[in-house]
C-alpha cells in the first residue's frame, strides 16, 4: 500500500516536472496545482491525472489564468483532484472541437461557487455542451447556405445565443428559424443582423413575452431587411421601454405598428422611432423622455463573445451575447469583444 | 414512487452508486429534486467534516442529574385548579371570554392595530437590492444588518474566482457597491459571510441557474 502511495506521488511529480520541462505549463499554474495536491485529499494517481488534463487543456488553447481561477475555486470549495480534472476536461473538450467553451466554464465556476456536488455540475455541463455542439453544427449549415459570419467573435456570439435560446426557452433551431426570415441571398453583414435579432428575441422572452409574441416582432424586423443600425435601434427602444415599465403587449404592438409603417431606407436616425412612439402606444400615452437626452442610437458596446477580465477572459455574460439594448453598438463588427472591465 | 426516490437518493448520498449510475441519476432529476439533492449533499458533506465526539459512560447520568423534578405544566395546573373549584371555574371562564372579546375588538381597530411588520429583526429576511440603471455602471445593495461580510459574485467575476467584489457596509445595515460593467446582461448573487448565497429578490429578472435555484439578472445599458 505504502509502495503504491509513493509510486503515485512519484508519478505525479514526474508529470509536473515533465510538463514544466516541456515549457507547456506556466510556473504559476504548476505551483497552483502543487498547492492543490497538498491541500486536497486525493489519490496521487488522481493528482497526476489532474496535471495531465491541465497540460492537455493548455495545449488545446485554454487560458492559464482561467485555469488558475478554476483551481483556486476548487481548492476553496474542497473539490477533489478527480472532480477538478473532470471540470477542466469538459472545457478543453470543447476547445479541441473548436466550440466556444465560455458558457460551460461559467456554469462549472458557478456550480463550484455554490458548492454544488461535482456530479451535478458535470451533468449540467454535459447538457450545455450538447446544446453548444448542436448550435455550432446549425451555424455551420447556415454559413454553408451563405450566412456571413465576419469573425470568430461573431461565430462565438451566435453559437452562444442559439444555445441559450434553445436551452432556456426550449426553441428547437433558433438560429435557423430566425435566418429563414432574412432576405435571401444573405447580405454582407447578415451574421451581425442575426446576432441582433437573437438578442432582441432573448430580451423579450426574458421579460415575459410568449415565444409567439416575441418571434412575431423579431421575424418581422428581419423580413423587412432592417440594417444593423436599425436593428440595433429597435433593440435599444425595446430595452428602454421595458426599463420604463411599459408592458410587453404594449411594446410589441407599438413596435409592430412602427415596422408596418414605411421605414427609411437608409440608416435609422437616432430618435426617429422614439419620436413616433407616443401616437402609437395604446391610449395615446407618450414615452417619458429622459431629461435632455433622448436616446442615442445605441451606445452599446458588445460583450457578445466574452469580455476581458483582469485575470482572463470570462464567458460572455450570463447569457452570452444577450445584450439588452446596446448590441453591437458603435464598435465595428469585427471587434465584438468588449473593453476590459475597469479595475474595481 | 416516493419510496423509489428516497431509496435512490439514499444510495446517491451514501455513495452506493457507480459513477455511471450517479450521472444517470442526476441527469434524470427535475429542478425540485436537484435542489433537494444539492441541499442534502451539502448537509452530508458538512456532517462528514464534524469531529467525532466520544460520549462518556456517565453521560446519561449527568443529563438526568440536571433535569429538574417534573412539575405539571401551566395548562395541567389550571385544569386541576378548575376541577377543585368548579364554581370559580365558570366565573373565570366567563371573565376570560369577555377579556378575549375586548382584545379582539381592540386589535381589529385600524387605529390601534400595528400597520406594518418589522422584518428587520430576522436575519437576511429584509434583503433588498436595487439593481443598477446608470449607463455603464451597476449599483447593487443588500440589506443585511447581521452580516459580517457581503460580496458580489456573478458571471462578471467568474463567480468570485477571478476577483473579489466586496460590498461596503452602511450605518443603516445596507451593503452597497457600484460596479463599472460593460453593456451586457449578467447573472449574479450575493455571498454573505463567505457561506450563504442569497438571490436578489428585487432583481429586474431571474433565471434558473440549472442547479435548482434562481439567479438574479441585471442588464447594463
Amino acid at each position: 500500500m505504502k509502495r503504491l502511495w509513493i509510486s503515485g506521488w512519484a508519478l505525479w511529480l514526474w508529470a509536473v516536472a515533465g510538463a514544466l520541462g516541456a515549457q507547456e505549463m506556466p510556473t504559476q499554474l504548476a505551483e497552483q496545482i502543487a498547492r492543490f495536491g497538498n491541500a486536497v485529499e486525493s489519490k496521487p494517481a488522481e493528482q497526476a491525472r489532474l496535471v495531465q488534463i491541465t497540460t492537455a487543456a493548455l495545449r488545446a488553447g485554454a487560458d492559464a489564468q482561467q485555469l488558475e481561477a478554476l483551481l483556486d475555486l476548487a481548492l476553496a470549495r474542497r473539490y477533489t483532484a478527480d472532480a477538478t480534472g473532470h471540470f477542466i476536461e469538459k472545457t478543453s473538450m470543447l476547445l479541441v472541437a473548436d466550440i466556444p467553451e465560455g458558457l460551460v466554464r461559467g456554469k462549472i465556476l458557478e456550480g463550484m461557487a455554490k458548492r454544488v456536488p461535482a456530479d451535478v455540475i458535470l451533468a449540467v455541463a454535459d447538457t450545455w455542451t450538447q446544446a453548444l455542439r448542436v448550435q455550432a453544427a446549425e451555424l455551420a449549415n447556415l454559413q454553408q447556405s451563405g450566412l456571413t459570419v465576419a469573425n470568430a467573435n461573431e461565430r462565438e456570439t451566435l453559437i452562444n445565443l442559439g444555445t441559450v435560446l434553445a436551452r432556456r426557452y426550449a426553441m428547437g433551431n433558433p438560429l435557423a428559424g430566425l435566418a429563414q426570415h432574412m432576405p435571401h441571398p444573405f447580405v454582407a453583414d447578415s451574421g451581425a443582423q442575426l446576432i441582433l435579432a437573437a438578442q432582441l428575441l432573448e430580451t423579450l422572452l426574458l421579460n415575459g413575452a410568449s415565444q409567439e409574441q416575441a418571434l412575431a416582432l423579431v421575424e418581422t424586423s428581419l423580413a423587412q431587411g432592417l440594417s444593423v443600425a436599425q436593428m440595433q435601434q429597435l433593440q435599444f427602444q425595446v430595452a428602454d421601454q421595458l426599463r420604463q415599465g411599459f408592458s410587453i403587449p404594449d411594446i410589441l404592438s407599438a413596435q409592430q405598428k412602427l415596422l408596418a409603417s414605411p421605414m427609411p431606407a437608409t440608416e435609422a436616425v437616432p430618435g426617429t422611432l422614439r419620436d413616433r412612439m407616443p401616437e402609437l402606444l395604446p391610449g395615446g400615452r407618450g414615452l417619458p423622455t429622459a431629461p435632455g437626452s433622448g436616446l442615442p442610437g445605441g451606445p452599446g458596446i458588445g460583450v457578445p463573445g466574452g469580455m476581458s477580465m483582469p485575470g482572463g477572459s470570462m464567458p460572455g455574460g450570463s447569457m452570452p451575447g444577450g445584450l439588452p439594448g446596446g448590441g453591437l453598438g458603435d464598435l465595428p463588427l469585427n471587434n465584438l469583444s468588449g473593453p476590459d472591465l475597469p479595475a474595481l | 414512487m416516493k419510496d423509489t426516490w428516497d431509496e435512490a437518493l439514499l444510495d446517491y448520498l451514501e455513495g452506493d452508486m457507480s459513477p455511471a449510475q450517479r450521472a444517470d441519476f442526476v441527469a434524470a432529476l427535475n429542478e425540485e429534486q436537484l435542489a433537494e439533492l444539492t441541499a442534502l449533499s451539502r448537509s452530508t458533506e458538512q456532517l462528514a467534516t464534524m469531529p467525532d465526539i466520544v460520549v462518556p459512560h456517565t453521560f446519561a447520568a449527568q443529563i438526568l442529574s440536571r433535569i429538574a423534578p417534573c412539575r405539571p405544566g401551566l395548562r395541567r395546573r389550571l385544569v386541576m385548579w378548575l376541577e377543585n373549584h368548579p364554581l370559580l371555574g365558570w366565573q373565570a371562564g366567563a371573565f376570560s371570554l369577555v377579556a378575549l372579546l375586548v382584545v379582539v375588538m381592540v386589535g381589529s381597530n385600524p387605529l390601534t392595530a400595528p400597520s406594518t411588520i418589522d422584518y428587520s429583526a430576522t436575519p437576511f429576511a429584509g434583503v433588498q437590492t436595487v439593481g443598477l440603471q446608470q449607463a455603464g455602471r451597476a449599483h447593487f445593495s443588500l440589506y443585511a444588518p447581521q452580516a459580517a461580510t457581503v460580496s458580489l459574485i456573478g458571471d462578471f467575476n467568474g463567480w468570485g474566482s477571478v476577483q473579489e467584489i466586496p460590498l461596503r457596509r452602511q450605518v443603516d445595515g445596507n451593503w452597497v457597491t457600484d460596479l463599472p460593467l460593460p453593456t451586457g446582461r449578467y447573472q449574479y448573487a450575493f455571498l454573505i459571510d463567505d457561506q450563504t448565497i442569497v438571490t436578489d429578490p428585487r432583481a429586474e429578472q431571474h433565471v434558473s441557474d440549472d442547479f435548482g435555484r434562481r439567479n438574479a439578472v441585471v442588464s447594463v445599458l
